[in-house]
């Protein structure tokens, strides 16, 4: 009798770790919700910008400061069609952006706000691996923007790189040139100083210390700051998740 | 003798227990009214607003600077004495009655001189006929500044509603009189503009927000002074009077 209940024993048990086992070997991996929003500030004239998806704060109680970006993943928003972004000036509440965006699932964006209360600009990329790259975690992608309020025509110097094209002599970005620059283009990985440079050879800012465009990263670059104080003038960058 | 001492027992927890609930009426709520309080007195560096509700007078936050909008819930009274002091020597600059009805929104602005303070305060309603205040925007706008040019406002690049149109600094009757909301189709995020009669800028304003279901005062405050400019405020009602 005891070793029929010892039999048996081992019998239900070795049932029930087939059973239980056996969970971990169905079914499909469920798609990741992976995507997400991140802001930028690069605009001049307040102190901080608030930002809403619908009418909820993105990033949370506390206002974006400028020459600052969040949050860190990216806000991830429910994809959908027309969802409303807003984003006001600490200064007199202002409005600076109130548009209707669509939001697709595993995309990354970047929401990037410049310019002044007269005249505020904004755009919004898709932050995407550069079609044809092997391996995306091989590369260190870079793209670069002027948003500062100047008439000069900026060229982004990354070491002793030769200045690349895209980066070249660019007027303050429009939202339709911010959104045409969206691509990432590979550059030589590596550590750099980063500086900009106007039309005439003159340097503009300079970025503190070094930046490491390491293997994998991808890395947004700007100009920030006025031409009516030329000491505002600033050399961002942006780290971004892409997909 | 035992089970009969439990019941008893039983008995009475059950009276304590259930003796709470025939407790008197029901406490009635108290009702209160929204006021909305607007300092555009330049000549101090703050006021001080301070309701009598039937409780002798109790002050509304800590002092309010210039240009300072700030919002209250306050129990509703037939009979509030209001009185605005001055953050110079406590200088009394209104003492007048108002009666706050239940659930009603209401402003009170402060403005003029030490020599002649003014003050109005207004019954936030819309216009009749407006089936849905959500869907509706609506606006106002007083010269609430010390000048002598009568001013117009401009809401973008719009023909100036008539009422906006060529304001002197208002007296309590006529901001009474410009009480009731403007309902308009504009929403948007606008640049206001305030011009004398002569189509002089006295002030700009950019990035106003104006939605459906938002109602807003917009005034002009300052003297045109280096410290005290021309500067366009906007109170965002937290809400509005409708007449049934």
């Amino acid at each position: 009798m005891k070793d029929m209940m010892k039999k048996l024993n081992l019998i239900v048990s070795l049932a029930a770790s087939v059973l239980l086992l056996g969970s971990c070997l169905r079914g499909d991996p469920q798609p990741q919700l992976v995507g997400g929003t991140t802001f930028v500030n690069a605009f001049v004239e307040a102190q901080a910008v608030y930002c809403y998806i619908d009418r909820n704060a993105a990033i949370g109680p506390e206002p974006l400061q400028y020459r600052s970006f969040g949050p860190n993943p990216p806000v991830y928003a429910y994809p959908g069609e027309s969802r409303r972004l807003e984003i006001y000036s600490t200064y007199d509440d202002n409005r600076l952006v109130d548009t209707a965006i669509t939001i697709q699932d595993s995309v990354y964006y970047s929401s990037i706000v410049y310019g002044t209360h007269n005249d505020p600009r904004h755009f919004i990329t898709e932050d995407r691996i550069p079609e044809g790259a092997d391996d995306p975690a091989a590369i260190a992608g870079v793209r670069f923007y002027n948003l500062a309020n100047t008439d000069r025509r900026m060229t982004l110097h990354i070491g002793d790189m030769e200045p690349i094209a895209a980066f070249s002599d660019r007027p303050t970005e429009t939202p339709q040139t911010g959104k045409e620059g969206e691509g990432f283009i590979p550059v030589t990985t590596g550590t750099y100083t980063i500086s900009v440079v106007d039309e005439d050879g003159e340097t503009v800012a300079t970025r503190e210390g070094t930046l490491d465009l390491a293997p994998g990263s991808y890395t947004s670059i700007f100009l920030t700051g006025d031409e009516r104080d030329p000491t505002t003038f600033y050399v961002g960058r942006v780290w971004h998740w892409v997909n | 003798m035992k089970p009969d001492y439990i019941s008893r027992l039983a008995l009475l927890v059950g009276i304590i227990l259930f003796a709470s609930c025939i407790k008197d009426e029901d406490p009635a709520p108290d009702v209160r009214s929204g006021l909305v309080v607007v300092n555009s007195f330049l000549e101090a560096q703050a006021v001080l607003h301070r309701l009598d509700v039937g409780r002798g007078l109790q002050q509304l936050g800590q002092g309010q600077g210039y240009r300072g909008i700030d919002y209250y819930a306050v129990p509703s009274a037939e009979n509030c004495r209001m009185e605005i002091i001055s953050s110079n020597e406590l200088a009394q600059l209104v003492d007048t009655t108002v009666a706050l009805e239940e659930n009603k929104f209401y402003t009170s602005f402060i403005f003029g001189t030490e020599a002649a303070p003014r003050h109005f305060v207004t019954d936030d309603r819309l216009p009749s006929g407006i089936e849905d205040p959500a869907a509706s925007a609506g606006v106002r706008f007083f010269n609430l500044a010390e000048t002598p040019h009568r001013v117009t406002l401009r809401i973008a690049a719009a023909e100036p509603i008539a009422a906006f149109r060529d304001r002197p600094t208002e007296t309590p009757e006529t901001g009474e009189d410009g009480e009731e909301f403007i309902a308009t189709t504009a929403t948007g995020t606008h640049v206001l503009t305030v011009e004398d009669e002569d189509g002089v800028q006295l002030a700009r304003r950019t990035g106003v927000a104006l939605d459906p279901g938002d109602y807003l005062t917009f005034f002009l405050t300052g003297d045109g002074s280096e410290s005290t400019p021309y500067y366009i405020g906007v109170v965002r009602h937290r809400g509005v009077n409708q007449i049934q």
